[in-house]
């Protein structure tokens, strides 16, 4: 029985740097009953690897931040249930329009630093926190009290950071985030970016 | 037809590096450190399953948190170490560098010593293992041995596939042939999961691949007198094309290179192509003859049984192409009486 291909080895079948191994690895993933999906799902990986390595080129503010979280969950093992929930508040229209949207809410585990994808005008809301909510973008930080956060155009991106415990309302920029990040104080993180219109397709 | 494409050729351009002086690569490390670290941090996470490699046997078990001292290693080694980009994939001259632990693996244990890690786990085993070798009757053996050549031909294809378009086209074929590899392979296919987008453009999507599979498994576009229309063809469905909806290079754009300056020439002559391409694919699933592998019965199946209609559809055929399926059809009629 011959070893499933490794993520590994899928992304650099992707990238064309298997060299030597290349026929075997290919010959891997088609006798693979579920190569289809293995591969699919390594095409999503470097897709959001390519996506964060530009993401970081266009918003170096937000690295330092996104990298400590993925820091923190490894030292402080903290259990994945205990996240929070993201929820998006449409407007009956653009339901209406609806080209594959989104979920409504999605759960958030703690130490993911995920990224979501928000129309502008569109409204998110976090919920079931107990630890403040603060907002971070290129140019200003503070604590989102109404726990909604209105997608603006241009303000793209928008990191919403939870606080793990009620009480921590004393952050006051980027920097002091990071140094409570780093003692284990946040949660988890999200990233908001705009939605880019659709290309109608041909 | 480039041999050397990889994915993300069509993409958008990352962040470069062109100076890989030690004084350079130390104020990268100074200036845009949360940056690398943030890069090396989710590729390592991501791409390195403890289950299948562990970080320990990199030496990296120091403390119990392995991607940190990865992170922190693979920072110093490219803040004060000895690189050579002569050595390094020029797609990697770009801060893309830090999303490749495969790379800085090597660079810590050597190539070498890399790549035996990466083999101990695993035992090589033949394509065709998995079909009972209990038998030892001789029409059972020739039937392996087809099967086999078949494997392998398609085998060395499906990275040919990937290297003519891109990534989503692999899984569309690999979608497409859950079946017939059963069938090679001796697994029990499961009711394949349902397509994300509607049924119709699922199957679309499996019929180009299929289609343009079968055009590079017989070489068809070797050869130099190859009439205009598949040139353009070739151009705008076999050469590297960005991951996303329609999965070719615009026609008009395609076959400008080739003379063709009206957009409407182009996706008549694409057409054509197209067409040309497909009446040599169904002739080849009458008669395959012998000069491309063994089997030939075998190979005109697999070639009828990859040909689906909505192909007519994808590429907007016509009576030209209903009429080549309609022909295929027939032969599986004859076949079958």
């Amino acid at each position: 029985m011959s070893k499933e291909l490794t993520p590994l080895e899928l992304d650099e079948m992707l990238l064309g740097l298997s060299e030597g191994d290349a026929d075997e690895q290919w010959a891997r993933l088609v006798s693979d009953p579920v190569g289809d999906r293995r591969w699919a799902a390594a095409v999503l990986r470097r897709a959001e690897l390519d996506a964060l390595v530009m993401r970081l080129h266009a918003h170096p503010w937000l690295a330092g931040p996104l990298w400590r979280i993925r820091v923190a969950a490894r030292r402080f093992r903290r259990d994945a249930s205990a996240g929070f929930e993201l929820a998006q508040l449409g407007s009956p229209l653009f339901a209406q329009l609806g080209q594959g949207d989104p979920p409504l809410s999605v759960e958030v585990a703690a130490g993911e630093t995920r990224v979501f994808s928000v129309a502008a005008g569109r409204v998110v809301e976090v919920r079931g926190v107990a630890g403040t909510v603060y907002y971070a973008t290129a140019s200003s930080f503070g604590a989102l009290p109404s726990l909604r956060w209105k997608m603006e155009p241009g303000e793209s991106p928008v990191l919403l950071a939870v606080a793990a415990r009620a009480g921590r309302d004393d952050l006051h920029d980027t920097a002091a985030l990071m140094a409570a990040i780093d003692a284990g104080e946040v949660l988890a993180a999200v990233v908001l970016e705009e939605a880019l219109d659709r290309e109608i397709s041909r | 037809m480039s041999d050397s494409r990889t994915y993300g050729e069509a993409e958008p351009r990352f962040r470069v590096i062109d100076d890989w002086s030690l004084a350079a690569r130390a104020e990268l490390a100074t200036g845009d450190g949360d940056q690398i670290r943030a890069l090396l941090d989710a590729s390592f996470s991501t791409l390195l399953d403890e289950r299948d490699v562990s970080l320990a046997r990199y030496g990296f078990n120091k403390t119990d948190d392995p991607v940190s001292e990865a992170v922190s290693w693979c920072m110093d080694r490219f803040a004060t170490g000895d690189l050579d980009p002569a050595q390094i994939d020029p797609q990697h001259h770009s801060f893309r560098l830090f999303t490749q632990p495969g790379f800085w693996l090597a660079q810590k244990v050597g190539a070498r010593a890399h790549a035996a890690i990466r083999h101990e786990q695993r035992r090589r085993v033949e394509v065709d293992e998995r079909i009972d070798a209990a038998s030892s009757d001789d029409a059972a053996e020739d039937a392996r041995q087809s099967v086999s050549t078949l494997e392998s031909d398609a085998v060395r294809t499906l990275p040919r596939l990937h290297a003519s378009t891109c990534a989503n086209m692999v899984t569309f074929w690999l979608q497409g042939t859950v079946k017939i590899r059963g069938e090679w392979f001796g697994w029990a296919v499961e009711a394949p999961d349902p397509p994300v987008a509607s049924a119709s453009e699922a199957s679309k999507r499996m019929a180009d691949a299929l289609f343009r599979f079968l055009v590079l498994f017989w070489e068809m576009l070797a050869g130099p007198d190859r009439a205009l229309s598949v040139q353009v063809c070739e151009a705008s469905c076999f050469s590297p094309c960005k991951n996303a909806a329609p999965y070719w290079n615009d026609p008009s754009e395609a076959a400008r290179p080739l003379g063709v300056v009206a957009a409407s020439d182009a996706k008549r002559l694409r057409k054509d192509g197209v067409v040309a391409l497909l009446g040599a694919c169904v002739d080849r699933a009458h008669d395959p003859g012998t000069e491309r592998g063994t089997h030939p019965r075998l190979r005109a199946a697999f070639t009828r049984r990859t040909l689906r209609k909505s192909l007519v559809d994808v590429y907007r055929l016509g009576p030209a192409g209903t009429k080549l399926f309609a022909e295929l059809d027939a032969l599986a009629g004859e076949e079958r009486s």
